[in-house]
């Protein structure tokens, strides 16, 4: 009994011996491999704008400044009450009214530049002698691009300016 | 008399005597190779060499080629250098070529597979995982024999597997096409509002302004002889390769 033990132990070693000397080939495959890595910053700054207001005896000439850091589209809307709103004539060449009762200049407007061409305002007061406000609402959005590059805008991400007067 | 056979019954002797055994065996073939070189002729063993390269746009950057003799020829280079060498900062939304594929620049056939991986760092050089890799989009080409291993990828890693054969001297079809910063990026901000005369601004100052994006991509590449064994070695996976040598992932 003792002696089968013995040659069982032997058959063993001699197997995991002969196993050992195969082994290594088993595991030789061929492989290689490659790395590259690379990377940039995003650039996103910030957006700021302001209106621009002068005024003749019955109009409103308004431009929007970029006064912030990255290039972006605004837009204008203008209020004068129930009243006197169909009394307010607004035009412009570059502007287009949009939906929502904006009016959206047409291109990017830089950082440190201001739209070139003036929203105008005529008011026609309708023969009223009483004071009103015509209020304007200049909102913003900085410029996105779409995969080709062309720059869009997303109005769903806005900054806003309100001005009374 | 007795005594020899005794002896020669020990397991010891048993055990030495089976190494002795194969370590003769292995002799013996490397012997026979010795004696096949005569001074008139001289034999040239060719030994198969496997190799792989990188290619961004149609550039090689990186590769790593099997010379002989335990030697490799190889180099790591840059991604996204058009961003380096313009100095130019990423736009949201903008779409920048990134066409990644992969050259069998070895002399066997391979297969192949890219695993990319993607990151945020902070101003100060910090991974911020507060910012999803995810808005770093570079999807692979659809139709291009390319398919992602959905189970080892994670949002920061995508791995890449080319379901044919690449044989030796060829390149793959392109993984991607463009890279593109996601919008969203912009969706975390801080407004401040400011009071000027009779109007007022908003100020809107973006969380992860000047944050910097990082891609790596990594590519290896194995024999197709024993694919199936080769690959579960080389990569740990479990794969089915079909009769005209078409790779597909286990489920």
């Amino acid at each position: 009994m003792r002696f089968r033990k013995k040659s069982l132990c032997l058959a063993g070693a001699a197997l995991l011996l002969a196993g050992s000397v195969t082994a290594g080939n088993a595991m030789a495959y061929f492989t290689t491999n490659a790395t590259a890595s690379g990377g940039a910053q995003v650039s996103l700054g910030f957006t700021q704008t302001e209106p621009n207001e002068t005024f003749g005896e019955r109009s409103k000439h308004i431009t929007v400044a970029n006064t912030g850091e990255r290039d972006c589209f605004v837009r204008v809307k203008i209020f004068a009450g129930e009243t006197y709103q169909r009394g307010l004539t607004v035009e412009g060449s570059g502007w287009t009214l949009g939906e929502g009762g904006y009016y959206h200049y047409e291109n990017v407007v830089a950082p440190g530049t201001a739209t070139p061409d003036e929203l105008v305002v005529t008011i026609d007061t309708m023969g009223s002698e009483q004071d009103f406000n015509v209020i304007v609402v200049q909102e913003s959005t900085p410029v996105l691009y779409d995969e080709s590059g062309a720059p869009y805008a997303d109005w769903d991400v806005i900054m806003d300016t309100v001005r009374e007067g | 008399m007795k005594k020899i056979i005794d002896f020669l019954r020990k397991p010891v002797f048993l055990l030495s005597a089976a190494a002795l055994l194969l370590a003769l065996s292995t002799l013996g073939s490397a012997q026979a190779a010795l004696n096949y070189v005569s001074d008139v002729y001289s034999a040239q063993m060719t030994i198969s060499s496997i190799g792989v390269s990188l290619l961004e746009n149609g550039e090689r950057v990186s590769y790593r080629d099997y010379e002989g003799d335990g030697e490799w020829n190889e180099e790591t280079g840059e991604l996204l250098g058009y961003f380096q060498n313009g100095r130019e900062k990423a736009l949201p939304g903008k779409g920048y070529e990134e066409r990644l594929n992969v050259e069998n620049s070895g002399d066997i056939d391979t297969y192949v597979r890219v695993t990319l991986y993607k990151d945020w760092r902070n101003e100060k050089g910090e991974k911020d995982r507060a910012l999803s890799p995810t808005l770093i989009q570079l999807p692979v080409n659809a139709g291009s024999g390319w398919i992602e291993d959905e189970k080892a990828s994670t949002a920061e890693r995508t791995v890449y597997y080319y379901t044919r054969i690449l044989p030796a001297g060829s390149q793959s079809p392109d993984l991607s096409s463009t890279l593109t910063i996601s919008p969203q990026i912009a969706e975390k901000a801080e407004t401040t509002v400011s009071v000027n005369g009779d109007y007022k601004t908003t100020t809107t100052k973006y969380a992860y302004d000047d944050y910097r994006f990082n891609l790596t991509a990594e590519v290896d590449a194995v024999q197709t002889h024993n694919a199936r064994e080769a690959i579960k070695s080389a990569w740990g996976v479990d794969v089915d390769v079909a009769a005209d040598g078409t790779l597909s992932l286990q489920q």
